[in-house]
């Protein structure tokens, strides 16, 4: 009875969808942290470390600024 | 005539909610950038405000269920939208009062159907459109928000755990200016729609536009979007007065949780048209991200009001509107009875707030607060 009146798939969907992004631009975004701050502690030791670490960073920031940007315009597109 | 004048009574009692709504919720958007100082005040409130217009024009799912999921809307008159506004608002006014975290999106729609119950009886409330696409969201989505905020600080904490503080909490930091401005375009999204539903009910019950399409007017879009921004940056003056001890203590990286998980929920439902309470999320949300560091960092006291509030908000709003359109009918089919209860309610209104002023303008409150 329950089932019929709400619509499980729907709120299934909605559900999935918003721990999904939530957790995974929460990850992205924390290793873009981990990036900034190790680049930054290794600095003055080893430019290829700071190499590697920047370009982690600025691949976590992208992916977060880009998922963000999907889901609004997913949104408005519907 | 006497329909155009009940029509912008109506309107104007729609934009007025929106207001109210804006105002009553600018705490819950922006408390958390503040309070870990992502942002300075009057620029999180500026941003928040402009952020609510914006997300105002992104969907209209959540106004086309507003409109059409709850009541017959062949069934729907002026008076009848006039009296569920009533019912929200008073209900609004009661809780803010009183100091209880109350929905006025609940509010908003119990308003409605009391109205309508009280109009034309159960045949016109859709009770499985209720059920289905309002109470078990509403009971839903502050847990899923609670859950993604406590997982997302968990994963969060173990990747940045071992690292320098500084340089951890200056970028939490700024993401969070990211993730607030998401939390305001998503409230603007899923609040303001609910008023442009109840208004296009309005255009609907006059005969301005036709129940079969459920077109939203351009002119509704942009007076919801401006009067829920302006009320989000009048009220932010007055949180910015009473901040310090009732925000809840946070780092950066549990507010980027906490929001960033409250923009998802909103966002996600809004999406599939479902009216959520965005005060109840973002609780929530904020409420996630303390309990994964350690859980008597939750007010649970807050939890519990919450949960009173759910259970009430709903009949009580329902009530109040039921006897608004009674009110309403003993003046007759016109204007005179919304007009009336509108002076009424604008009376007890300034009485409130005059009450309130004279409060804390005495001296006695000086001591009491000293």
């Amino acid at each position: 009875m329950a089932g019929a009146v709400v619509e499980v798939g729907k709120l299934l969907t909605v559900v999935l969808d918003a721990l999904g992004a939530s957790v995974a631009v929460a990850v992205l975004f924390s290793l873009a942290v981990l990036g900034i701050a190790r680049a930054s502690d290794e600095a003055e030791r080893d430019a290829r470390a700071v190499l590697g670490y920047g370009a982690l960073a600025a691949v976590c920031l992208l992916a977060c600024l880009a998922a963000g940007v999907y889901g609004v315009v997913l949104l408005s597109s519907k | 005539m006497q329909g155009d004048t009940i029509l912008v009574v109506v309107i104007a009692t729609a934009i007025a909610f929106d207001f109210t709504n804006g105002f009553h919720d600018t705490a819950n958007v922006v408390a958390t950038t503040i309070s870990t100082r992502a942002l300075p005040p009057r620029l999180a409130v500026a941003l928040a405000s402009l952020l609510n217009f914006v997300g105002a024009f992104i969907s209209l799912k959540v106004a086309a269920t507003v409109g059409k999921g709850f009541v017959e809307t062949s069934q729907v008159t002026t008076t009848i939208v006039f009296a569920g506004l009533i019912g929200a608002i008073t209900w609004n006014l009661v809780t803010w009062y009183f100091g209880l975290p109350s929905s006025s999106s609940h509010a908003l729609i119990g308003g409605l159907v009391g109205s309508m119950l009280v109009a034309h009886g159960w045949s016109a409330v859709d009770g499985n459109g209720l059920l289905g696409k309002l109470v078990v969201p509403a009971i839903i989505a502050p847990v899923v928000a609670f859950l993604a905020a406590a997982t997302a600080i968990t994963i969060a904490y173990r990747i940045v755990g071992r690292l320098r503080p500084g340089p951890v909490t200056r970028s939490f930091r700024l993401g969070q200016v990211v993730s607030g401005g998401l939390l305001a375009l998503s409230h603007g999204t899923n609040d303001a729609q609910k008023t442009m539903g109840v208004m296009t009910l309005a255009l609907v019950a006059h005969g301005d536009l036709s129940a079969r399409s459920f077109h939203v007017p351009a002119w509704v879009v942009f007076s919801a979007a401006s009067a829920i921004a302006l009320g989000t940056f009048s009220g932010g003056w007055r949180i910015i007065k009473t901040m310090g001890t009732r925000i809840i203590r946070m780092d950066p990286a549990q507010g980027f949780a906490a929001q960033g998980a409250g923009a998802a929920v909103i966002l996600a439902a809004s999406g599939a048209g479902y009216p959520l309470s965005t005060t109840h999320v973002i609780s929530g949300g904020i409420m996630g991200a303390g309990a994964a560091k350690r859980l008597s960092a939750v007010r649970w006291g807050v939890a519990g009001n919450i949960a009173i509030a759910w259970v009430l908000t709903l009949p009580a709003a329902a009530g109040v509107g039921a006897v608004a359109y009674l009110v309403s009918r003993v003046f007759g089919n016109g204007a005179l009875g919304p007009l009336l209860i509108s002076v009424s309610l604008l009376t007890l209104l300034a009485g409130l707030f005059g009450r309130r002023l004279r409060a804390s303008r005495s001296p006695a409150h000086g001591l009491a607060s000293a």
